[in-house]
């Protein structure tokens, strides 16, 4: 029996075969930057052994963004039943909705519940004006919306980004990575490109936070890769991580820990 | 209130509710069909007062916002009772007249457009939740988490107010003076409901009640449905805007009724 080192495995000619490979491997979706950064991985591991992985390490986000694309493209075409898609900013293969009655009886998943009306206007408000207080989405609904707001929490779609400088300096409200992966969406851009005029358009009074998440807006607007984005910095709650740990010194809202130990006692 | 006395064993529906003035108001101009740049506010007041009185009347826990709507419709409605004329007399070389509507429109524009956000959100929820990985791994959360304001479903709670009222209006009054004995009480109610729903599967909402019943059975019955709602125990369903109401058992909605019993009690399987 020979050693696995004397047998020589051809190596992959496309970069779209890699990138679909990688795809298909990856166990959460795939930004653009972590496929370069295995490329570039290999590229240096292998070294001048292998002339094809230099060449993949040369890839810009730009190619591997259209390798991504024409992977997309290729799947419509050939109607698998797989499209890839975008979620938060990284890219995965995903059975199409349309098949979705099907998967599910396989997986004997349940149809989850949609969130109810109430609870989507007041995600609506939040996601689209975020950061936003308290009392700014009940001016909006016209109701109090602290239940509402309270479950959100505890689904994790939306959380605490910062402080207002108001009176009382209450909290401020913004969307989660899960917000973007329950919803399907690239970025928190691609959800204000379907309504573009529901954007705060009045100057904000505050907020370092929103400050920063223009900045990165730009900063990606500057990347040229347009349609498949690279992994979207622009995300609020990941800016704004570090004001939210000085806010509540390093605590979560929910403070479970206490509970358990308890628990753990008795 | 006369309901006090018909709840026999304590029974108060806590029935929460998430919906506010504003949401009762564009349902009122969605139903009626009016222009929303231009309330007729007079129509829409003395609607909006109606289904006030109902929701006081089922004892719901209306939010002080109604109240305060209430004052400010009424506000409205008196200003624009002043004639054009003497509007304009008195302020002739004042800006132009503004309408006391407006501030209220704007406000309502604006939360339209969040609602219709919302539709688009409910769009693309339902979408990804038909989307699965490799093996199916996907970040869903459990049911009963998803679970602000979710008793009513895909129905507003204004909705199944138009249906009450609707039916409460037929029912017939009770002749002044006369005391009818208590003889309906919202567990019994809700047993009966419960067990309709089961044998039959689906039920009208107008199926619910007799023609005849008395105005306190009407009034029972219904608390009896919140109830079962609220506690999950069925759900409704309305195949568009402004139709009948359908009521179901839980499985039903599910969304696959025909499908056998699901192993392990229909729990997510781990992945």
């Amino acid at each position: 029996m020979s050693s696995p080192e004397e047998v020589k495995l051809p190596l992959a000619s496309s970069l779209q075969q890699v990138v679909g490979a990688l795809l298909f491997g990856a166990d959460h979706p795939l930004s653009v930057e972590e496929i370069r950064g295995c490329l570039k991985n290999v590229a240096e591991l292998d070294g001048a052994a292998s002339e094809t992985a230099a060449l993949f390490a040369e890839a810009s986000p730009r190619e591997i963004g259209d390798a991504v694309e024409s992977i997309a493209k290729e799947l419509l075409r050939l109607g698998l039943g797989i499209e890839v898609t975008e979620l938060n900013g990284g890219f995965r293969f995903q059975t199409q909705p349309s098949c979705g009655r099907w998967v599910r009886n396989l997986l004997k998943m349940d149809r989850p519940n949609n969130l109810s009306r109430p609870a989507l206007e007041t995600l609506a408000i939040i996601a689209y004006r975020q950061p936003i207080a308290k009392s700014e989405i009940e001016s909006i609904r016209g109701v109090t919306v602290d239940h509402i707001v309270k479950a959100l929490m505890e689904l994790h779609l939306i959380r605490i980004v910062g402080r207002s400088e108001l009176p009382g300096r209450p909290f401020l409200y913004g969307t989660t990575a899960t917000f973007l992966n329950h919803f399907g969406l690239s970025s928190l851009k691609e959800l204000n490109e379907l309504d573009p005029t529901l954007q705060r358009s009045r100057p904000s009074e505050r907020k370092a936070v929103h400050k920063k998440e223009k900045k990165a807006g730009k900063e990606e607007a500057a990347d040229e890769v347009t349609l498949f984005a690279p992994r979207d910095t622009s995300h609020p709650a990941a800016a704004a991580t570090d004001a939210v740990k000085e806010i509540l010194g390093g605590d979560t809202p929910s403070n479970a820990e206490p509970v358990f130990d308890k628990e753990g006692e008795g | 209130m006369a309901l006090d006395a018909l709840l026999t064993d304590d029974y108060k529906v806590d029935l929460e509710v998430f919906e506010g003035p504003l949401d009762l108001l564009l349902y009122l101009i969605r139903r009626e069909e009016v222009d929303i740049y231009d309330i007729p506010i007079e129509r829409i007041t003395a609607q909006y007062m109606a289904y006030l009185d109902v929701m006081r009347m089922l004892d719901l826990n209306i939010a002080g916002e109604f109240l305060v709507m209430a004052a400010t419709l009424m506000m409205i409605k008196s200003r624009m009772l002043l004639p054009v004329e003497s509007r304009a007399a008195d302020e002739p070389s004042e800006e132009a007249w503004i309408d006391p509507r407006l501030d209220l429109v704007r406000q309502l524009v604006e939360y339209k457009k969040f609602k219709d956000a919302a539709d688009r959100l409910l769009e693309l929820e339902t979408l990804q939740s038909e989307a699965f990985a490799f093996g199916g791994d996907k970040p869903v959360f459990e049911k009963d988490e998803a679970d602000a304001g979710q008793a009513l479903g895909d129905i507003g709670l204004f909705d199944l107010l138009t249906a009450f009222q609707e039916v409460l209006a037929r029912a017939p009054m009770e002749p002044l003076g006369h005391l009818e004995p208590i003889r309906w009480s919202v567990p019994d109610k809700m047993e009966a409901i419960g067990a309709m729903v089961r044998d039959g599967h689906r039920l009208e909402f107008s199926k619910l009640f007799n023609p005849e019943s008395h105005r306190n059975e009407v009034i029972v019955t219904f608390l009896a449905l919140l109830e079962l709602l609220r506690l999950r125990q069925i759900v409704i369903h309305q195949n568009a805007a402004f139709h009948e109401i359908l009521i179901l058992p839980v499985e039903d909605a599910a969304g696959e009724p025909l499908s056998p019993p699901v192993i392990g009690g229909g729990e997510h399987v781990e992945s």
